[in-house]
């Protein structure tokens, strides 16, 4: 490799280590306010939803530790949801990114999102934001 | 210059098959090394291709890839497709570019492993219209430098044993 060539990598890893340090830094984000499109009632944490297709095919309340298991393109997720927090706890496909992302709660920065499958799990309002983009608002 | 034409089109369907097998092994068994973090195996293919057959040859073995491994993992024009032809032609583009300006094999490598993180994450944002997806590219960018330099050896030590070959067959 010639010394521009390195000089280049070099830049691009210090820039990546700076944006890591960036957002981990990056204050967090704002509790998203409850709408009327959520499921009835207050959620104890907030409303979360898991969507398929261009369609929201599971809400879920992060406050409430439970374990969901919704179906994909490829086949089941089973999501658990503990201390505020959720994550895939199991997946049926080849990938298993979802599940290797780990805990997401209201104030992480990356939605889960399973490509096989074609799931993303977001905060309600996010979700409902998409699908209205989409043109599948429910 | 009919047995060169024969000889093209059987190394070209042999690095396609290669292709295709070492992207499916690598999405079926290997799967991401770190985080989200995969090897890239069949960009050793098209860094050969390059070097060996040109740069049409590796346009057509890179779409052979993506669309023949889609199609038989039954996910052809699924999200899963369109992603995957993002970062295959972003990195095919970056390819070209630094094949035309003689950098090295390795820096090209490094180069092409970034541009498919980067080309798939902007399928992502658009596809899922979150665009807080590219808060993951540093750590993609980041992996992406060790997996580059990893099949740009690989690939260097393929030509090193193809070429030769190549000329007495």
């Amino acid at each position: 490799m010639k010394k521009k060539e390195i000089v280049i990598l070099a830049v691009i890893a210090v820039l990546s280590l700076a944006a890591l340090a960036i957002i981990r830094f990056m204050p967090k984000k704002s509790t998203p306010a409850s709408s009327d499109t959520m499921p009835e009632g207050e959620a104890k944490g907030i409303w979360v939803a898991a969507v398929n297709r261009g369609k929201a095919i599971l809400y879920f309340d992060s406050g409430v530790d439970a374990e969901y298991t919704i179906t994909g393109n490829v086949g089941d997720m089973t999501i658990e949801v503990a201390d505020g927090m959720w994550h895939v706890k199991e997946v049926e496909c080849y990938d298993y990114t979802c599940k290797n992302m780990g805990w997401a709660s209201q104030d992480s920065l990356l939605p889960i999102i399973c490509l096989p499958n074609d799931i993303v799990i977001v905060d309600a309002e996010t979700a409902e934001n998409m699908l209205a983009e989409n043109g599948n608002g429910n | 210059m009919g047995t060169e034409k024969t000889k093209h089109f059987v190394y070209l369907a042999l690095f396609s098959a290669m292709a295709i097998v070492l992207s499916l092994i690598e999405s079926i068994y290997i799967g991401p090394i770190f985080f989200m973090v995969r090897i890239g195996l069949a960009n050793i293919v098209a860094l050969v291709t390059v070097k060996i057959l040109g740069v049409k040859e590796m346009i057509i073995v890179n779409t052979m890839r993506v669309v023949i491994s889609t199609l038989m993992r039954g996910m052809i024009f699924s999200s899963t497709f369109w992603i995957s032809l993002g970062g295959v032609v972003l990195s095919s583009i970056v390819l070209i570019l630094l094949d035309r300006m003689n950098s090295s094999l390795m820096f090209t490598s490094v180069m092409m492993s970034i541009a498919h993180s980067v080309g798939q994450v902007i399928v992502v944002c658009f596809f899922y219209m979150q665009a807080r997806v590219a808060a993951i590219l540093p750590y993609l960018l980041l992996g992406s430098i060790p997996m580059g330099i990893l099949t740009g050896i690989t690939a260097q030590l393929v030509l090193a044993r193809i070429r030769p070959l190549r000329k007495r067959i």
